[in-house]
């Protein structure tokens, strides 16, 4: 597969990348994944997207991945050769909406397919619900691999790629009929808790343990950093504490709080559901580094059919970028598997699923993937 | 952390996840999305055993993923669950469980979901442990509570559904009722006809409708329908609820009538019946009709063949009279003549019974005269107050002799008040009435005469010019062969008759000369018949009240020496009428038109006792030739002549000056005492 590479971020390149990959031969869907700084309008790029004939997925993102590189502008697009159909949901954060019967709708007659890559709304507050909805209509038989689009600037904006133009509050599936595997990692580790989520709506977690979130979060924080954790300094010191949700015989799940609202509720990539059990995790850049790596090891040995040229695809959550900072590139490295193309994205919420597990939507968290060539 | 705690906070998170929801679905989907991501699963389905006989299967109902059924791992946990199998069995079964199993690397275990079913999980990689497996039994106890409680909610859904639904068309089965009541009520309301619905018994007002309550003035529903509609404080005399139900209870046919309504003072007709109300008792529907408009309309019509009648007959009566009036001039030169000679010849002569034979035929013929002149309306000569009661007596009294297959009933009014009238004529009309009764009843009957005091309000529905307050009734009815309606329409008609023509007798001017003698007392009358049904003649007279006596005028035969100013247009009356005077001792000044007779009498006053004024003259008539005397001699004593019956002229002399009345032919002695009447020294007038 050839992956086409735009760094400079206008729309008028973006507009020439788009029409060369178009006349891809045999392109049959294009996966789009632009930088955040692009600052991509959908008054200028909508008509472009328009004018494809064939199907378009994709994401902003606040950076994206080419090769061992991270990009914050620019544009990567890869040509797929093997059949896409594409399915546009709105509406995510809608507590009234029944995504598996508005999935149903517009599935309808599509057999499941070998690979189903997500791109959603970051911010929208039901992912997981939606998420959910997607394990119960497709099942076991696709690999899903995507994340959260959006804006380090942690404010909404159309940020999903469609034929549509670009969407908010939105997800697009791409269900690609190509092999693929999936390996999943993050290398934080607990070092507070079990707590218990007392009280929670959506992705905002209003009281742990019968306290407000942010007070007993903030004193966790200042007894394992002393830093003194405040609405100011929030994102800085939060990305570098994330919450844990326990798991049996797996990984915990990490849900990254990305804010602090006036009242104390902490905002998170991801719902908390009331009930449930957190962590406070925290992580050396070298055990990261080291999960990314597991990751693509898990991927690699998932990933069954012949080795036909497939591309590496490697979602990596932002706050991973900013918490390893330098290191990042170890953690490119990591995941990169020698002689294969790669691309990807810093994105906000990863999900993934090996094939043999429940569907999960993660943050902070390295997820690896090899797409087939099919 | 240990594993186990881990497993302990998964537990937890797992047993709050569960019935969280009342519906079904919903609650599977929210607990078994917790198993499956807390446990690290790929799969999972719940059973539900459902029973067909004595044997249970197990169903699927609910799985995550949805189309787990392609999973050969899960095929292989179904195929462990036996099939059908009876209670006992299965409850064998069950204590066996869990069993796990793997298949293409995918482990399996089926659990039970006491009294419910069975949770089949699915896990890749390495299998549940022993230890969670039986750890997981409580969780999937409160899971099988769970479902059971999300079947009867769905039960008690399906309940409330079903009393919703029968609630639903129980309101709809309402809104039509209330739909058609509202467009009955609306029917009901825009019709300009007054309709109401009252107890049989209580009387009470179970409905009206708005033209009622409009013409009514009030909501009236509660209130006794007595009150409401007729205005009287009890049960009207007459209510006829009683006849709207059969001694079997069952509705007659509907009763129909039309009256004026006291409240409203129009005219209805009304039709009631018994209908049965919707709380099933008998009730009284009245709808009533106003038909004012149509009263009226036939009152115009009734007026208008009056008039029609009334000018015809008018008409007639102008030729009779005419015809009568020349008739008797003939007459009465015949008639003195006659006198003169019978004075003049021996009453022994041969020729004397010749002469009284055409004496006779000549008093015959001037009642035919009377008759026509009676139609004509020129009968009154001599207005007296009367009893009418006492002309009845005394005309029954004869009647009866002659009558005697007829039975006579009188119902006469004791306090009956006076009327004014020639009891000449009024005995006329009896006897004409009689007469016709007595011919309608050849064979016998019954024959009824009432009288009662009427006013005018009392007949207001008559199709008369009402000028007069009060008026008294009488009413003359036979049990005869009646009459058809044409020949009621001319059974007044002069000459009209319906007798065998015999001379001297039904001359068909009988019931003529009746309405002419009433029409001239300013009355009228009506007649009601049909076919075998017998007839009723109705007279109307004016009322003058009680307090005049009644009276009749003594004649005086004895002759005297006066002066009489005679005068008449006619040669031949003037003629006779000179003789007979001379013959009666008076000197007589004759004069042929009205203006000789004021000449004459400027002349003569001092010596005419008496003018004998013939009123019907050509040139100056006879009351011009009154007036001018009058003017010149107020003093003057004056007696009006004429074969006519007093018109309404001669009756206004009488009442300003004039002495008297004679009526022409002059008949001797009438004429000798009219004219000792007004000559004499002291009156007793």
């Amino acid at each position: 597969m050839n992956i086409l590479v735009d760094i400079v971020g206008t729309i008028q390149q973006f507009e020439h990348l788009f029409q060369q990959a178009l006349n891809v031969e045999k392109t049959t869907g294009l996966m789009v994944l632009a930088c955040d700084a692009n600052g991509f309008e959908p008054e200028r790029i909508d008509p472009i997207l328009a004018n494809a004939a064939v199907p378009v997925f994709g994401g902003i993102f606040p950076a994206i991945i080419h090769e061992k590189t991270k990009m914050e502008r620019g544009t990567i697009i890869l040509p797929l050769e093997a059949p896409v159909r594409c399915i546009q949901l709105t509406d995510i954060s809608d507590d009234s909406v029944d995504f598996v019967r508005k999935i149903d709708r517009q599935a309808k007659d599509i057999k499941a397919p070998l690979t189903m890559l997500i791109f959603v709304d970051g911010f929208a507050s039901r992912i997981s619900a939606f998420i959910n909805s997607l394990f119960t209509v497709f099942g076991l038989e696709p690999n899903y691999i995507g994340g959260g689009a959006g804006s380090l600037s942690m404010q909404a904006k159309p940020c999903v790629i469609t034929n549509q133009g670009l969407k908010m509050d939105a997800a697009i599936l791409a269900l690609v009929d190509t092999p693929s595997s999936v390996g999943v990692g993050h290398g934080w580790e607990s070092i507070a808790g079990p707590f218990r989520v007392t009280e929670s709506r959506g992705n905002a977690i209003q009281s742990i343990d019968w306290q407000p979130a942010f007070d007993l979060y903030r004193d966790v924080l200042h007894q394992h950093s002393k830093v003194e954790l405040t609405r100011d300094n929030f994102f800085s010191v939060a990305k570098d504490y994330p919450f844990g949700i326990a798991k049996l015989s797996a990984e915990r799940v990490v849900r990254d709080p990305v804010r602090v609202t006036q009242e104390g509720h902490l905002v998170c990539i991801g719902e908390l559901p009331e009930g449930s059990f957190v962590d406070i995790l925290h992580g050396e850049p070298d055990a990261l580094v080291a999960a990314a790596g597991k990751a693509r090891h898990r991927c690699l040995q998932n990933f069954r059919s012949a080795p036909n040229h497939p591309v590496g695809l490697l979602i990596d959550c932002i706050s991973r970028v900013l918490y390893l900072g330098h290191d990042f590139s170890r953690e490119i490295e990591a995941a990169h598997t020698s002689g294969q193309p790669m691309l990807g994205a810093c994105t906000i919420g990863e999900i993934a699923n090996t094939g043999s597990e429940y569907l999960e939507f993660y943050n902070k968290t390295a997820v690896v993937g090899l797409l087939g060539a099919a | 952390m240990t594993d186990r705690l881990i497993q302990l906070q998964v537990m937890y998170e797992t047993a709050m996840a569960i019935g969280n929801s009342l519906d079904l679905k919903q609650m599977l989907q929210e607990s078994l999305t917790v198993y499956l991501r807390k446990f690290n699963l790929a799969a999972g389905a719940v059973l539900e055993n459902r029973r067909s006989g004595d044997l249970i299967r197990s169903e699927p109902v609910f799985s995550i993923p949805r189309a787990i059924h392609s999973n050969e791992a899960y095929q292989a946990a179904l195929s462990a669950i036996p099939a059908d199998l009876p209670v006992k069995k299965q409850r064998e079964f069950i204590r066996r469980l869990p069993i796990s199993g793997v298949c293409n690397d995918m482990h399996y275990h089926i659990m039970a979901l006491p009294g419910f079913g069975f949770l089949v999980l699915l896990k890749s990689k390495a299998p549940l442990d022993e230890y969670l497996l039986k750890s997981l039994s409580r969780l999937n106890k409160k899971l099988a509570i769970a479902c059971h409680s999300c079947h009867r909610q769905n039960a008690m859904g399906q309940l409330a559904v079903d009393l919703e639904k029968e609630n639903k068309t129980r309101k709809e089965a309402e809104a039509a009722l209330a739909e058609s009541h509202e467009r009955l009520l609306t029917i009901l309301n825009s019709i300009d006809v007054m309709v109401f619905v009252a107890d049989l018994k209580t009387h009470e007002l179970i409905f009206i409708n708005r033209q009622s309550e409009i013409l009514i003035d009030a909501q009236r529903e509660g209130r006794p329908c007595y009150e409401v509609v007729r205005g009287e404080p009890r049960p009207c005399a007459n209510c006829d609820n009683d006849a709207l139900l059969d001694p079997e209870g069952r509705p007659t046919s509907p009763l129909v009538w039309e009256d004026r309504s006291p409240i409203t003072r129009r005219w209805y007709i009304h039709q009631a019946r018994a209908i049965k109300w919707i709380d099933g008792r008998w009730v009284r529907l009245q709808i009533s009709t106003d038909i004012t408009r149509l009263k009226q309309l036939e009152q115009e019509r009734l007026q208008e063949a009056h008039l029609q009648q009334t000018q015809r007959l008018e008409a007639l009566g102008i030729l009779a009279g005419g015809l009568a009036h020349e008739y008797n001039n003939l007459l009465m030169s015949m008639l003195g003549h006659l006198s003169l000679i019978n004075f003049k010849i021996d009453p022994n002569h041969s020729a004397t019974r010749h002469l009284n034979k055409i004496e006779e035929s000549i008093r015959m013929a001037a009642t035919l005269t009377d008759q026509l002149l009676g139609y004509a309306q020129k009968g009154r000569y001599d207005d007296v107050s009367l009893k009418l009661n006492a002309l009845i007596r005394a005309k029954i009294g004869e009647f009866s002799k002659s009558n005697a297959s007829i039975r006579i009933h009188l119902d006469l009014a004791a306090d009956l008040e006076l009327i004014e009238a020639d009891q000449r004529q009024i005995e006329h009309v009896l006897y004409n009435l009689l007469s016709n009764a007595a011919d309608a009843m050849p064979e016998g009957g019954d024959l009824s005469i009432s009288t009662r005091n009427v006013k005018r309000h009392d007949l207001r529905n008559k199709p008369y010019v009402l000028d007069r307050n009060r008026y008294i009734e009488m009413r003359v009815e036979d049990t005869g062969v009646g009459m058809s309606a044409e020949i009621k329409d001319h059974i007044f008609d002069p000459f009209y008759t319906t007798k065998p023509m015999i001379v001297g007798k039904g001359a068909g001017l009988g019931m003529a000369a009746t309405y002419g003698i009433i029409k001239a007392h300013e009355g009228f009358i009506e007649v009601v018949s049909e076919p075998d049904r017998g007839s009723a003649f109705i007279v109307y007279l004016p009322s003058v009240g009680v307090s005049r006596q009644a009276f009749k005028t003594a004649g005086q035969t004895a002759a005297s020496s006066k002066t009489v100013l005679l005068v008449d247009d006619e040669k031949a009356s003037l003629e006779i009428g000179t003789q007979i005077l001379e013959h009666l001792g008076y000197r007589v000044i004759e004069a042929n038109d009205g203006m000789e007779a004021v000449a004459q009498h400027r002349k003569a006053h001092d010596r005419i006792d008496v003018v004998v004024l013939d009123m019907v003259m050509p040139e100056m008539s006879g009351v011009e030739t009154f007036e001018r005397i009058k003017s010149d001699f107020p003093e003057a004593k004056i007696l009006m002549a004429s074969g006519y019956l007093l018109d309404a002229e001669a009756r206004r002399l009488l009442e300003h000056g004039a002495e008297g009345f004679v009526k022409k032919p002059f008949v001797i002695d009438e004429l000798h005492q009219a004219i000792e009447k007004v000559t004499r020294p002291t009156s007793d007038q």
